[in-house]
């Protein structure tokens, strides 16, 4: 059953189906959130804010196609509030990424990485990694994050992207560009290359 | 294309979202251009960076349960659903008939009980009145009467009452005399019984008191001069 046939059953009074539909936009929408905030406990909190507001406001989505628009849309406003609300919190940082601790030597996160795999007992994993990109996109602007966040992860098109953030399509091109050229420079000043990577992972 | 025209389209060709035509003369570009050549490689690289961070799964699940609706609310909604062929306004001029024929029914229901059988009417066809008998009056003859008995009747059962609690204070004050004559010779007993024990305690101490005295005595007696 695609989304629209799911969300149009519900809409025909049978409102157990919505259930259904979390279980499949759960994961993703979490996510997003999760990338966006940068914290696990208001993202937990969000993602359920996130559905309630749907299963109440499910009658008003005029076209049952734009619903991956409209759930991101509705998750994207949930969490500027959040961060007006409770400012913007800092997540947990690695060790790794500790850029002036002095048991590092003052060495970039990129040294790091590569000085921590040739060690025999160390391994760098993929939640490191997560929380250095994490971090990195922390670094960017909120309207860049988010676009570069819902085109990298929720693999939205930039239509889709304009509609759920109402913004006009060239300025999503606009900030996607930036933002990504902003990731780069942070990434180039880490020394964090693509082959770094492929060599611990 | 220019450098400039290129940077618009960038994105679009960096995400597959250009147009076949729009991509070939990106593309073409791009052969003749090094810088930019060398900003889309190293955008896809930050791309390709990007991509290695995962989805995680979330630790809690969320469920909507529906809240419970009250009566009315489901009959509301089942009224409103659209699959509903039959017309709403028979339905309810239907339902509204019955609940106003049960509602005259038992406002004049009427059940009685003659000669030891029930008759029971719905009032949909009331009977008619039957005429009821008039009360007598009350004369003053009849209240003075009436009063007299009342006077009797009240006289007699204070009486009653009177010799009932006689009766009830003569029970007692016997029931109280024997539990003190009982205690009276119980006590008696209790007495006897010291005064025997008393008794042979004297006589054992005085028999010791003799046999001690006839020793010393018999010694005495026994010691030469």
């Amino acid at each position: 059953m695609t989304d629209s046939e799911l969300i149009a059953s519900i809409l025909n009074g049978d409102r157990s189906r919505f259930n259904a539909l979390i279980w499949r936009w759960e994961k993703p929408i979490y996510n997003f959130i999760l990338r966006y905030l940068g914290n696990k406990e208001s993202a937990r909190d969000v993602t359920q804010k996130v559905f309630i507001r749907a299963y109440k406001n499910l009658s008003k989505l005029r076209d049952l196609d734009r619903f991956a628009s409209w759930i991101y849309q509705i998750a994207a406003n949930l969490c500027k509030d959040e961060i007006k609300k409770h400012g913007h919190r800092d997540f947990v940082s690695l060790d790794l990424i500790h850029e002036n601790c002095e048991n590092n030597g003052h060495k970039l996160p990129g040294e790091l990485l590569e000085s921590e795999s040739q060690q025999p007992d160390a391994h760098v994993n993929r939640k490191q990694l997560s929380q250095l990109l994490q971090k990195a996109l922390q670094q960017l602007p909120e309207e860049q994050r988010v676009v570069i966040i819902m085109k990298e992860y929720q693999g939205l098109k930039f239509k889709e992207i304009a509609a759920a953030l109402n913004q006009p399509i060239n300025t999503i091109k606009s900030r996607m560009y930036y933002g990504l050229n902003g990731l780069r420079k942070i990434l180039q000043q880490w020394q964090i290359t693509e082959e770094v990577l492929n060599d611990e992972l | 294309m220019n450098c400039d025209q290129l940077r618009q389209w960038m994105m679009d060709y960096l995400y597959d979202e250009l147009a076949e035509d729009d991509r070939r003369l990106l593309e073409a570009h791009l052969m003749a251009c090094p810088a930019c050549q060398q900003q889309v490689a190293a955008l896809r690289q930050t791309s390709t960076i990007l991509q290695q961070w995962e989805d995680v799964d979330p630790d809690f699940h969320v469920v909507m349960v529906a809240p419970k609706r009250s009566y009315l609310a489901r009959v509301k909604q089942w009224f409103s659903r659209p699959a509903l062929h039959v017309p709403r306004l028979a339905l309810g001029f239907g339902a509204a008939l019955i609940v106003g024929l049960l509602v005259l029914a038992i406002a004049n229901t009427e059940i009685s009980y003659r000669s030891g059988e029930f008759s029971f009417r719905t009032g949909l066809f009331p009977r008619p009145q039957q005429s009821i008998p008039a009360e007598p009056i009350l004369t003053q003859q009849t209240i003075e009467r009436l009063q007299q008995e009342n006077y009797f009747l009240m006289t007699r059962l204070i009486q009653q009452s009177e010799a009932r609690q006689r009766q009830e204070l003569a029970t007692n004050l016997l029931k109280l005399k024997r539990d003190l004559e009982r205690q009276r010779l119980e006590d008696l007993h209790l007495v006897g019984l010291g005064l025997e024990d008393i008794e042979q305690k004297t006589v054992k101490k005085i028999e010791r008191t003799d046999r001690s005295l006839n020793e010393f005595i018999r010694l005495i007696s026994s010691q030469p001069r």
